[in-house]
């Protein structure tokens, strides 16, 4: 038997000394996830016999439902006190993923400390701002290092993290950083003027979450500085919410190249159907309004099909690799542009680029298409014309699935929107001309 | 990132050996050197190195890719390259040896002192992409019995070198890992206590062979600033820190968005830049594909009398196709995401499924019912409209199903999810859709030739 299973056990014997026992050898993190697979009776239950240091650890890990339900059903005045220790991004992420009724009860829990929380929620969430956390430590540059270290001791209980302080003027403007490591390292009478460093890698508040974790990952910081626009020092955000950052942007990433529209917090789980199928109809519509206009193609080109009709037989082929090409290469320019790596941003050489390794795709393909096209049908004139088609129609995906994404990226917009669908239903139609043009040429429709 | 203005400055001084040039340089931060020594022709890169100190060299170097760092180090001497790697952290010149040529390597490690020659000697056995590849061997440790004061003073001694000096790890005389402490709780104590009456003994610690992959979520997990990596027996060999796991996540993600879209991943080479290389790692799944895309002709082929007496129902095979296949498409990125990112569990499973298909079908109903409207519209013909409308339903269903079933399924075969990838499903999902169109259209229509009629019955058997 595992130890969640132990647990429950436990829980439904109500035998709280052996559900002590095992608790003490969970990580909170651990003992958050199972709380997650728990009934509401049973979690409500193990929480409330958690200790409270514990108990904090094990809600800042809890997805805010939970943590909605949990601070809701514990006795009043413990609710209170639990919220009151909560950092507050933390509470501003749950405030902002309650609906206005739960928002509000929580709330009552926090009492007077709102203020600081009403600033935070002023920023959107997926700024800098709305995910840094205000429980940093600046002290001023005459402090000596020894005198920062012993309030530094002092602080360490309520920081988010102690291994940057951070060095402000009389106004609050960030003039400097110091690493705990070099503050541990130094002379103990040195002004911590003298050992900061003053050229801190710093975000405005109003930045955008990706921004950020790129720097934070680019310098390998533990914590970024978050400013305002007077440099005044609002916050930090830490390298573990980075690493939050990083994986929501791939999700999102993933799913607007497929055509999916996001929102803020995607949960696999949900089964509310309409708010899915919501976010994938606009890119869809659309796509068939492209490939309609696809049909009208093969419409003006019935005649020949009528004559040859095995010439619809490669119709599947054509438009498949020539949408996987396209979706290829806005997938290499997506990710380029958000991991930083592309060389250029330049969209003429990007597309020169891609239409070299197009025409390659397209050598290869186009003759393996046409081996097989000769093998099934014994045309080889017919061979010719899908061999053909295929050479270009691939040149061309690569092409357009290069310059979508790039163009977007330049117009100020997210690269990876629309590139999958849109793209694919250009290509389409376009590659359906091209086949059918060669058709025509060449077998003398 | 710097001001072009600037960039343009530090060049100059640089490559015109100006006395400011040292000064600059030491006060910016390597991730900016290195981004401006990107820019800068091989030949001239060595007179940035010349300008810095070993330790910053050191710094600068690690910040380029491991396959970047060659021709950087060719442009050096033997000697000058000696310098930087014995400062450099274990891990990273670990990176770099693997990207060299086994003699060169050799020659290198040599050169370098005698603990650091053992110590990378039997680094360089553990696989690049475990734990054991990943990890550094400069971290702080002390032992159960010191006090605060005197494991401070350790970290003040041995701080310098380490990686991190943020945890510090408490072994005993063999190096059995006994327990970890923060930086945080240990300048929070009292001086005079003992390491085991404050050091925690529930550690979170990773196997030497673990996957690096597991390594970066363990860490992301519990939010950890860097994770202790073990033998069987316990023994403490090596720290993975923070910024090892962001990159490893890093490349994951970027492997997951390629496969998705149908690109092999490769190790990031010198070759695998150039035109042909990048084309290489597109072509295996487009040869897939093709071959795939040809039993959807073969579907036509089979349906061909069909098409003989009514060649509008062709007008209606790229909406259907490219409809399904971007269904599917969205379905297998939904799929693919929860799997990697662990919000797809047993539990939700059978939900998720469910959803899936009850988001099919409505997309289906939607779609179906639009698309039927516009081919009445447009061929003024209501069994046709009528048959395409349907197919365009099911077909739906039917793509959500494959784009959500099939990563599953490779999932319960352990193999990686994302292997499935768009281009792959959009095949599958295309020869089920052109299978139920025809059948479909073949039944409303009343279409059935005695030739079809056979065909038909073989198709089905």
């Amino acid at each position: 038997m595992n130890w969640s299973e132990q647990i429950r056990e436990a829980l439904h014997e109500k035998n709280y000394d052996k559900l002590y026992s095992l608790l003490e050898q969970c990580h909170p993190v651990d003992i958050a996830q199972l709380m997650e697979e728990l009934s509401d009776d049973e979690s409500i239950n193990l929480f409330s016999t958690l200790e409270f240091d514990i108990a904090l650890q094990v809600l800042e890990e809890l997805d805010s439902n939970k943590k909605h339900l949990v601070l809701t059903n514990l006795e009043y005045n413990y609710a209170c006190k639990l919220v009151q220790e909560m950092s507050a991004d933390e509470m501003a992420d749950l405030l902002g993923d309650l609906e206005e009724d739960d928002k509000r009860q929580i709330l009552s829990l926090l009492g007077e400390s709102k203020d600081e929380l009403i600033d935070l929620l002023s920023y959107a969430r997926n700024t800098a701002g709305g995910r840094m956390t205000t429980e940093f430590i600046a002290f001023p540059k005459e402090l000596k290092a020894k005198d920062a270290l012993d309030k530094l001791a002092e602080l360490a209980v309520d920081a988010e993290t102690i291994y940057y302080v951070y060095v402000v003027d009389s106004q609050g403007r960030l003039v400097g950083v110091v690493s705990l490591r070099d503050l541990i390292l130094a002379p103990e009478e040195t002004p911590i003027g003298d050992i900061m460093q003053t050229d801190v890698k710093k975000v405005n508040a109003q930045q955008e979450q990706e921004e950020v974790a790129r720097l934070i990952q680019k310098y390998g910081f533990l914590a970024l500085p978050v400013v305002d626009d007077n440099n005044v020092l609002l916050g930090i955000v830490t390298v573990d919410d980075a690493m939050t950052v990083v994986e929501e942007e791939t999700t999102e990433d993933i799913l607007k190249l497929s055509g999916s529209n996001v929102d803020e917090d995607m949960d696999v789980g949900q089964v509310s159907i309409w708010a899915r199928a919501k976010r994938r109809l606009p890119w869809i519509l659309l796509a068939i309004c492209g490939e309609i206009i696809s049909g009208r193609v093969i419409d003006d080109f019935s005649s020949a099909l009528q004559t040859i009709v095995a010439l619809s037989f490669f119709i599947p082929v054509l438009m498949d690799m020539g949408g996987n090409v396209g979706t290829q290469s806005a997938a290499i320019i997506v990710r380029g542009l958000a991991t930083g790596e592309l060389k250029t941003l330049s969209i003429a050489k990007n597309v020169l680029r891609e239409a070299a390794v197009g025409i390659i795709l397209g050598i290869v393909n186009g003759l393996l298409v046409a081996v097989i096209t000769y093998l099934w049908q014994g045309q080889m004139l017919l061979g010719l014309v899908v061999g053909i088609s295929m050479t270009f129609n691939l040149t061309f995906a690569a092409m357009l699935g290069t310059f979508f994404p790039l163009l977007w990226y330049k117009l100020g917009k997210d690269p990876a929107v629309a590139s999958g669908p849109l793209v694919t239903s250009i290509l389409d139609v376009v590659g359906l001309l091209i086949y059918f043009s060669t058709a025509t040429w060449i077998l003398k429709l | 990132m710097l001001p072009k203005k600037d960039v343009l400055l530090i060049k100059h001084f640089v490559l015109n050996k100006s006395d400011e040039a040292q000064k600059i340089l030491a006060n910016l931060h390597p991730a900016d050197i290195a981004q401006i020594l990107s820019e800068i022709k091989n030949g001239n890169k060595k007179l940035f190195f010349q300008m810095m100190t070993s330790s910053k060299a050191a710094e600068v170097l690690e910040e380029f890719e491991p396959y970047d760092r060659l021709p950087i180090i060719e442009e050096m001497t033997e000697a000058e390259t000696v310098k930087i790697l014995e400062n450099m952290s274990v891990d990273e010149i670990i990176d770099l040896f693997q990207q060299m040529p086994t003699a060169q390597a050799e020659s290198l490690l040599r050169k370098l002192p005698k603990e650091d020659y053992d110590v990378l000697k039997s680094l360089l056995k553990m696989a690049e992409d475990t734990a054991g590849g990943l990890m550094t061997t400069d971290y702080v440790y002390i032992f159960a019995d010191a006090t605060v004061s005197e494991a401070i003073n350790d970290v003040r001694q041995f701080g310098h070198k380490a990686e991190t000096i943020y945890y510090i790890y408490v072994v005993d005389n063999n190096k059995h890992l006994k327990g970890v402490l923060s930086l945080r709780e240990l300048i929070t104590a009292p001086r005079d206590k003992r390491i085991h009456e404050i050091m925690h003994t529930n550690i979170v610690s990773v196997h030497v062979d673990q996957d690096q992959e597991e390594v970066a979520k363990v860490i992301s997990r519990y939010s950890l600033l860097a994770v202790p990596v073990v033998n069987d027996s316990n023994r403490l060999l090596g720290i993975v820190t923070v910024d090892d796991a962001m990159e490893v996540i890093e490349e994951e993600n970027t492997e997951d968005i390629h496969r998705m879209a149908g690109i092999t991943p490769e190790e990031d080479t010198a070759m695998s830049r150039t035109i042909w290389g990048a084309s290489k790692k597109r072509l295996l799944w487009l040869v897939i594909c093709l071959i795939g895309d040809m039993l959807s002709g073969s579907v036509i082929d089979s349906f061909s009398h069909v098409l003989e007496s009514m060649v509008t129902l062709s007008f209606f095979i790229p909406v259907l196709m490219a409809t399904g296949g971007n269904v599917g498409t969205q379905s297998l990125a939904l799929a693919v995401r929860g799997i990697a990112t662990e919000k797809l569990s047993r539990k939700n499973l059978f939900k998720f499924i469910l959803g899936e298909t009850l988001a099919g079908l409505q997309l289906g109903v939607i779609c179906g019912g639009i698309v039927a409207l516009l081919a009445y519209l447009w061929q003024n013909n209501p069994q046709l409209s009528m048959a395409v409308g349907l197919s365009m339903g099911i077909s739906l269903i039917l793509a959500s199903l494959i784009g959500v079933l099939v990563p599953l399924l490779l999932r319960l075969l352990h193999v990686d999810p994302a292997v499935a990838s768009g281009p792959f499903i959009t095949t599958i999902v295309d020869i089920s859709t052109l299978a139920v169109y025809f059948t479909v259209s073949t039944h409303l229509l009343d279409l059935l030739s005695p030739d079809a009629v056979s065909t038909l019955k073989e198709v089905l058997a």
